[in-house]
This record gives structure tokens, sequence and C-alpha cells, in this order.
């Protein structure tokens, strides 16, 4: 455990205050914090905002990645190019639950539109065949963005809106108020996902998926969060 | 030769003490006292004349010379001692002649607590439970965000754990913050308050959702699908599993641990497990 401590201190040093670790093993020490809470903290101290893309695994209701425990220190961030190099550069993310223990290794890039968007991928999606988020799609839509998802999930049947959720974990969010406009010619889901999100006073993590598992043609949970809520 | 507030030295006895012990307080907390020396042979009130903290004890204090008020910050919470003095005198007495101020001393006491942790063993759960229809909002628990005027219909599969926090000394919670908010992720409401034994009530399962509708319609007389819905069958459980990681917060203040590796199964058609290591 020392010496994992010491590794810990020095990645800490390296690369801007995070180092990612299991959320089982150290749950009860003092920097543990909710990898979605860091994101969030993170947001609001450098006004930026995310979208992660998971592995899921078939039959939880999890995004690994986001519901992670992280060792972090947020005071310690200084920039989002610091916090974009510490999540790139082979930092894991160790999900565990039940009999599966995953070291989740992360893509990371930033788009900047009205305000930086850092996009958080899972590695394992970018040899996923038929991923649903990298289709592209033509769209043209004004509606809600739980509408957006249900006209997106009707396009594409690995598109779905979460129907089973977890009770327990905070408030249930169905985005039935954020308005939404989308006229999308060939883009990618994902893009389509992010570029008509209206982000002013939106949740810093803007939305979410996981993915039921499956190698070839899984199907992606899609999960938008809503205007900020505090 | 002076001494202490440029008065003629007399070594360490104090004209009058007084202590008070505020007891158990909570960040944010307000706190009063009065100096109050005693009248003298002639039945006159004393006059502070002079009042200054030499140790504000983690407080922030203003005031004086007699009447002090303190606040504890939101960040304190420990054990605080602290320390006043000043003098004082009576009618007819002090200006010109021979007259030595009296001195007086106060000292304070308490202790701040603060919501700190969720106390362990953590409850367990293995068995079945009654599938219920529900319309939930922002006001409700389990809450939903469905924005103003809609409820969430959904199908629960949950039992309300009661959680145990314990204070930073790892005591149950003081009654004191009876009442307080239990908020997760950062301060969002789940509309749930602190008890005076130092727990709280906590939704936990799953449920499958059914729909966002408006809870009116027409305008003013509520929406007959939600009454069609709550009295529909509800359905099986779903087979599904979570991995529960939240952060809680009880008055503001973060817990940690909070909810770690809390795993949630719901399984067809009514069971539901909850271990929580």
């Amino acid at each position: 455990m020392n010496v994992i401590r010491v590794w810990k201190v020095t990645l800490l040093a390296l690369c801007g205050g995070l180092v990612i670790v299991s959320g089982v093993s150290y749950a009860g020490e003092n920097n543990m914090m909710v990898f979605h809470e860091y994101l969030t903290q993170v947001g609001d101290k450098l006004d930026c905002y995310f979208t992660v893309e998971s592995v899921g695994q078939t039959g939880y209701l999890n995004n690994p990645i986001l519901d992670a425990m992280v060792d972090v220190d947020v005071k310690a961030v200084q920039d989002l190019n610091s916090v974009i190099m510490s999540l790139a550069n082979d930092i894991p993310i160790v999900w565990k639950a039940e009999n599966m223990t995953n070291r989740i290794g992360l893509v990371v890039d930033k788009i900047d539109l009205e305000r930086p968007i850092v996009r958080i991928r899972d590695v394992r999606l970018t040899s996923v065949k038929h991923y649903a988020l990298d289709e592209q799609m033509s769209i043209e839509y004004s509606g809600t963005l739980d509408g957006l998802l249900s006209s997106l999930s009707s396009r594409n049947s690995l598109i779905q809106r979460q129907r089973v959720v977890s009770v327990g974990m905070g408030p249930i969010v169905v985005d039935v108020q954020t308005q939404a406009r989308v006229a999308a010619r060939d883009k990618a889901i994902r893009d389509i996902l992010t570029m008509c999100t209206p982000i002013s006073r939106y949740s810093r993590v803007i939305w979410s998926s996981y993915t039921n598992g499956k190698e070839e043609s899984p199907s992606v949970t899609i999960k938008f969060y809503g205007a900020r809520k505090k | 030769m002076l001494g202490w507030h440029g008065l003629p030295e007399r070594g360490f006895a104090w004209d009058y003490t007084q202590s008070t012990n505020f007891g158990v307080l909570k960040p944010g907390d307000h706190v009063h006292f009065m100096v109050t020396p005693p009248k003298n042979s002639e039945g006159k009130d004393a006059i502070v004349t002079k009042g200054v903290c030499d140790q504000p004890g983690g407080f922030i204090w203003i005031g004086g010379p007699a009447s002090w008020s303190g606040t504890v910050p939101p960040d304190f919470a420990a054990q605080h001692m602290g320390r006043f003095s000043g003098e004082y005198r009576y009618p007819g007495t002090g200006g010109p002649g021979p007259y030595r101020a009296l001195t007086w001393k106060m000292d304070t006491a308490g202790v701040v607590l603060k919501p700190a942790a969720i106390h362990s063993p953590h409850p367990q759960f293995n068995g079945n439970v009654a599938g219920q229809n529900r319309a939930l909002d922002s006001t409700t628990s389990p809450s939903a965000m469905v924005g103003a005027g809609n409820v969430l219909l959904i199908s629960l599969y949950i039992t309300y754990q009661t959680i145990t926090v314990d204070d930073q000394f790892g005591n149950t919670l003081n009654a004191i913050f009876s009442g307080s908010p239990v908020t997760e992720y950062g301060g969002v409401a789940i509309n749930q308050l602190m008890t005076a034994a130092g727990t709280y009530s906590d939704p936990v399962g799953n449920g499958i959702i059914a729909g966002v509708v408006p809870a009116e319609n027409p305008p003013g007389t509520p929406n007959p699908v939600i009454a069609v819905f709550l009295a529909s069958p509800v359905p099986p459980a779903p087979a599904s599993t979570v991995v529960q990681n939240i952060p809680v917060e009880v008055g503001g203040h973060s817990l940690n641990p909070a909810v770690v590796s809390r795993q949630v199964t719901t399984s067809p058609p009514n069971n539901l497990q909850i271990v929580w290591p």
C-alpha cells in the first residue's frame, strides 16, 4: 500500500492533480470523489463542459467512467490543458463491479464551441464495429432533448433512451425542458448530441452514454443531464 | 510598574471572572454572551468600560466591551475555547482620583460538530418488495427533474434504507442537525431531512420509466393519464444491477465516505437485493 501511495503522489504532481484509482479499494480515503462530481467541479472552476462515452456491462445500469471513484484534488486543477493531459496520459479508471474489474483507458479531446467541451471516451470504443455514435446522420429537428433522443432512436435502433434507471443516485433526470434545434447533414451522432445542446446554464456533463458491452453493433444508452441544479 | 492593560501590576488575580459553555453547536450557528460583574456593596451596577477578545477560539466575534456576538464559521468544526478580558467600574468611581480599574475575564467553551461520514456497518437488504407505480417530480422522494409542471411516471422497486450519519468524532450525528437537508452530487436535493436520531431515509432500488406527462391537463385539473397509470398493473422488476457511488451532503457538509460500492440488484418478478460492504 505504501508503494501505491508514493506512485499516486508522483502522478498527482505530474498530472495536474488527477489520479484515478479503484472505486472500491480506497473508498474511505479523503480525496475519493465520484468522477461525475469531479467533472462538475472542474467545469465550474474552468467554465467548461464534458461529454462521456463508456463501455457498459450487460445487465448493469452504470456508466463505468462517470460512476467511478477517483482520487483527486480539484484545488490543484489550474487549467484545462493539464486536465486533458491528465485524463489522456494512460491514467486508468478502475471500475469494479461484482466479478469484473476494468482498467479503463480514455481518449480525450476538446472542441471549442460557445465554451470548451471536453470529450471523454473509453478507448475500447475505438475498436468497436458499428458504434452508433460514430455513425453519420442527417437530421432536422426542433423540440426537447428527450424528443431528440426519440427521433435519433427511431432512425437508428442502436440508440436508446434510458428506460430502466437506478433509484437513489440523485434525482431521476429526463430532459423534456431544454429546447434543441438541429439542422445537420452527414454529422456524427455524437456531434449532433453535443452541438444541439444550448450549454449556457446546462449541466457540466452535458450528456453521457454507455453501451451494452458488445464489441460489434452495441446498443448505446444516452442520457442528458438537464439544467444545472445549483 | 504597569502590567496587564496598562494597569498597575497586581499579579494574576482578576476582580471578576465569568465563564459560559455554549454546548453543542453546528457551523453557522450564532452565540452571544454578556459580561455581568456583580453589583457593588452600594447596590450599584457595574459599568464595563473595556473589553477585548484575547482568544477567539475559531469563532468570528463582534461587539464589546460587555456584549459579544459570535458566529461559527462554515468550515469550523472542533472544540471551541475562547477568552475575553477587560475592565469595569462602578458609578462614582473612575476619573481623577485614587481609583483602580477593576478587571474581568470571560472564558467561553463549546464544541462544534459537523456531519462527517455515513456510519458503517451499512444496512443490507434482500427480499421481495411491492412494485409501485408512482408519479414523481422535484418535490417527491425519490425525486425527478422533468421540468416544471410535469411528472415522471415510473414503476419502482425500492426500499427506504435508514442511513446513519456520524460526526467528525465518529459519534452518531447530534439532534441539533435534525431537519438539515440531505443532498447529493454537490447540493442536489433528494427531499430528505435528517432526523433527531442522526439518520435519514434513502430510497434505493431500480425503476422503469413509463413517460413524462403534464401534471395538469387541462390546466387546473389533474391529468387523468396519471390516475390511469397509478392504477395500472406494475410490470415485473427489471433484471438490472447498479453499483452506486454517490456523493452525499448533509446541511452542505460533504460526507466522506458517503455511499460507496452499494450494489443494487432487482430481478423479476419483485426481488430487490442491496449489498453494501
